[in-house]
């Protein structure tokens, strides 16, 4: 019985051993690519002034959307809401109050932040959604499942999906117009279509230089951070604002990626498969030791009652 | 049996996911944040931890002014003793006298449950007389707080990464081994959140004034001045005046300090309102409202006379490299709240603490510093900044660099008077501006969805010369008399009457990526509109929509046409 015990708590160990084993050689894994030489967007929130001209020219650019005749963007009273993207929109530019001063106000666009390390990416199970070398975190529908594993994967809450599309519904999010226009060498539509110039498309590396040399010429219009350069492992888009970042709605998070978390935990359960085998057959074991020793003692009682008589 | 082996399953899958856990365990977050000071509260927690060191019991949250009201009746005499004069100490009892912990710990039982318990056999409102209704553990009380303590070089270093001190110190929670080589200990200070604190009581030109008129030019009565300078007065055969008053500071009578203070304004509060049913604030809030007036506000109130000179040079008498500062002392009285807006509580001269080399009078703030740092309020530069961000010299500043990068030193190192005594205005517009520029000059180089925009440039260099002239610290300031043009032409050199570079020179119609420069269509719409809304916040004079600067195009048009495809 003694060594039985023993035996079981020795298994069990192991099997926790060889799992921390897995997931340090995981985490060396994803560490060692280096994910920072990419594309990026900085966008300058102090100078948005909510005219909408990037929802416009993303409707146009992105024909797979659906068509909207060019007076919607015009109309102002969308402010007076919060929205988020939806199946229609791949961004859209709300205004933030600053609750601490009154009258004071900050618009923003929002739209996929395209990660480093996307959170979606990890939880998609079929592989939909892909990290281009480049930057740009792109969606495959041909492959998408409709699982939504990555709308509840997103930190920034950004997939959204076509609920109203009953037969062939997909997820939608920002493209980062990669196949529309990145791959011919131009910008996204967007930044391209900015009157103020909000936002600057470039090598994520420069946008960093840039958004650093800005923040030390004019210290009093910024926040002294570069939201996304170190957020959640770093995302191609970056933000700088005049107010708090959590007042437009970009929530604080720590230096470490959401997948960094998540994968280590989930790889070294399934390592192998030697987790499950490994609880299962201990289950077993434990099984099979309490049916013998029943039989036995079926066995013996039978024994004793034959003696017995 | 079945039991015994469900738990044992049960055990296994635990421990498994346990190990697990902490196979990713070097990985969880740390971002846990620094708390910021105590807000502005209304009771403070009595710890005296000098005496008492550690607490076995929670402290006690006392509220002040809930004593205050409930013995409206009884006045102060229940909890503070007076002195022959009849002045009250405002002490509590004779705590101060108790030098042993236990006989201090005494005082405060005694009395407090003491006058608790015979105000309930009056019938009278009264308070908790059991230990854990005072001892109660209160949420608001934190015994150890970490503040961040800012090195002198921070603003230097304000980058990026230096914005979250945590990044890399940690945070004081963990151990010193977890910080790696950066210690954070340097970095804080425990700071016991013991006190909530009150605002600080605006004493600003109004109150002065109100307490001139009702104690009738005694400004004795609340100033100090010594004996020696008493002697000195007499020698020169002249009554105390001026700034004589706030020359000297005695520590025990001084009113900028906490004792002193409330013996002395809430006595004479007190003593004035019984001889003439009138007299000042007795209550904690009544003083330490937080409240500020603007300069607006005070703009009519008499300043008091400190027989200070007008005009001065601001010159040093040994160790000056830079030559002396022009300085109107007139014309910041009149645009301050206070003295202490420039001045602290001493009301001395600045190199009096702010010496050449920084003095621990100062916490080692050289008198270069106090004059040139950009993120205090009390310093020349950072006091000038502060004025550029006001919305009519917003829309010409909000892109220069500020502070000592852009003005140099001879702005205000001149050593002459000259220039404050007659002060420089910027010729009219005509005089600068090129004859073959045109009074409106159409912009439409990069049109298409909208028409060209049509700007009243000499209007709007009018304008702003005339806000410039009308301004005195803008005419101190704007020496060169092509001063109003560069809110648009930044980059100069430029002379009156010559022709000046196009935008487009710079700023292209091409979209560079990464680029520092915005294009064409940014920079219009930045130096714009940015001017527009700074200058204009509630929108009634200068366009900030579309349409307002732009001719909308007809449906038919041909760069409409174009532009839509």
């Amino acid at each position: 019985m003694a060594g039985n015990r023993r035996c079981f708590l020795k298994s069990v160990a192991g099997a926790g051993a060889l799992t921390i084993l897995g997931s340090r050689e995981e985490s060396r894994a994803s560490g060692g690519q280096d994910r920072t030489e990419g594309v990026g967007v900085l966008v300058d929130c102090t100078w948005c002034v909510g005219c909408r001209s990037c929802e416009k020219a993303c409707n146009a650019a992105n024909t797979d959307l659906p068509r909207r005749p060019p007076e919607v963007f015009e109309d102002e009273s969308v402010f007076e809401q919060k929205r988020r993207m939806d199946h229609g929109a791949y961004t859209v530019v709300n205004r933030h109050q600053d609750p601490d001063e009154p009258g004071k106000s900050s618009y923003a666009k929002i739209q996929c932040m395209h990660c480093l390390y996307p959170a979606c990416v990890s939880a998609c199970i079929v592989g939909a959604l892909t990290r281009e070398p480049n930057g740009p975190v792109i969606y495959d529908s041909a492959k998408c499942i409709g699982c939504r594993y990555c709308m509840a994967a997103c930190p920034f809450q950004v997939p959204a999906y076509e609920y109203s599309d009953t037969l062939t519904p997909e997820v939608r999010k920002c493209t980062f117009c990669f196949q529309t226009r990145l791959s011919q060498g131009e910008m996204p539509a967007c930044v391209q279509s900015c009157p103020m110039q909000v936002m600057t498309f470039g090598k994520r590396t420069e946008l960093i230089r840039l958004a650093r040399e800005k923040l030390r010429k004019h210290p009093d219009r910024y926040v002294p951070h570069v939201y996304g350069e170190t957020e959640l492992g770093g995302t191609a888009w970056m933000y700088l604002s005049g107010m708090s970042f959590e007042k437009l709605g970009l929530p604080k998070f720590g230096y470490h990626p959401v997948p960094g978390f998540t994968e280590p935990i989930q790889h070294a359960l399934f390592k192998w498969f030697l987790p499950p085998l490994a609880l299962y057959g201990t289950l077993g074991g434990i099984m099979w030791f309490l049916k013998s020793r029943e039989k036995r003692a079926k066995a013996e009682s039978g024994e004793e009652s034959t003696h017995e008589r | 049996m079945i039991n015994r082996s469900t738990a044992c399953g049960i055990i296994g899958c635990l421990a498994i996911a346990c190990l697990a856990a902490l196979g990713c365990k070097d990985r969880s977050d740390s971002n846990a944040s620094v708390q910021g000071a105590s807000p502005a509260g209304q009771a403070r927690f009595i710890t005296i931890s000098d005496v008492f060191g550690e607490l076995e019991r929670p402290p006690v949250r006392f509220d002040h002014d809930k004593h205050t009201l409930a013995l409206e009746k009884e006045g102060c005499q229940p909890c503070h003793r007076a002195d022959d004069q009849g002045n009250f100490l405002f002490t509590y009892l004779n705590v101060e006298e108790q030098s042993d912990s236990t006989a201090l710990m005494n005082v405060f039982h005694d009395e407090c449950t003491g006058c608790h318990t015979s105000r309930a056999q009056e019938g009278k409102e009264t308070g908790p007389v059991t230990c854990g209704e005072c001892h109660a553990i209160e949420r608001a009380y934190d015994e150890h707080e970490y503040v961040p303590v800012m090195p002198d070089y921070y603003e230097v270093l304000r980058d990026t990464y230096h914005s979250d001190c945590t990044a890399c110190h940690r945070e004081p929670s963990k151990t010193a081994k977890d910080a790696g080589a950066l210690d954070w200990k340097s970095f804080y200070v425990t700071h016991k959140k013991t006190e909530a604190e009150w605002p600080g009581v605006t004493f600003d030109y109004l109150t002065h004034a109100e307490h001139v008129e009702a104690l009738e030019d005694q400004c004795g009565l609340c100033h100090y001045i010594s004996p020696q300078k008493l002697e000195e007065l007499k020698a020169e055969g002249r009554e105390p005046a001026g700034r004589d008053w706030v020359w000297d500071v005695d520590r025990k009578t001084s009113l900028t300090r906490r004792r002193p203070a409330h013996a002395r304004c809430i006595n004479c509060h007190l003593q004035r309102r019984t001889e003439a049913d009138e007299g000042g604030p007795v209550h904690c809030g009544e003083c330490h409202s937080g409240a500020t007036r603007t300069i607006e506000e005070l703009a009519d109130v008499a300043r008091p006379d400190c027989g200070q000179d007008d005009m001065m040079l601001i010159q040093l008498d040994q160790g000056a490299r830079a030559k002396a500062v022009a300085f109107n002392h007139q014309s910041h009285v009149a645009n301050s709240r206070s003295c202490q807006d420039c001045h602290h509580k001493t009301l001395r001269a600045c190199q009096d603490c702010h010496t050449v080399d920084g003095d621990e009078k100062a916490h080692g703030i050289t008198l270069a510093e106090a004059h040139h740092e950009v993120s205090s309020s009390r310093s020349c530069v950072g006091c000038h900044e502060a004025e550029k961000h006001k919305a009519e010299c917003a829309g010409c500043h909000q892109l220069m660099p500020g502070g000592l990068v852009h003005a140099g030193c001879s702005g205000c190192h001149t050593g002459t008077l000259d220039r404050l005594q007659t002060p420089g205005k910027l010729p009219p517009p005509e005089e600068l501006i090129p004859e073959d520029v045109g009074d409106e000059i159409l912009i439409g180089r990069i049109e298409d969805a909208y028409g060209p925009v049509r700007l009243p440039h000499l209007h709007k260099v009018q304008e702003l010369t005339e806000i410039s002239n009308n301004s005195a610290l803008a005419s101190y300031f704007h020496t060169d008399r092509m001063t109003v043009c560069t809110g648009c032409h930044h980059l100069g050199p430029m002379e009156a009457k010559a022709d000046v570079p196009s935008c487009a020179t710079c700023h292209t119609a091409r979209d560079e990526p990464g680029s520092s420069t915005p294009t064409l269509l940014g920079s219009y719409h930045q130096r714009c509109l940015g001017c527009h809304q700074r200058m204009d916040p509630a929108e009634q004079e200068m366009p900030q929509s579309c349409t307002g600067c732009h001719e909308e195009k007809a449906p038919g048009d041909k760069c409409l046409a174009a532009a839509q495809e």
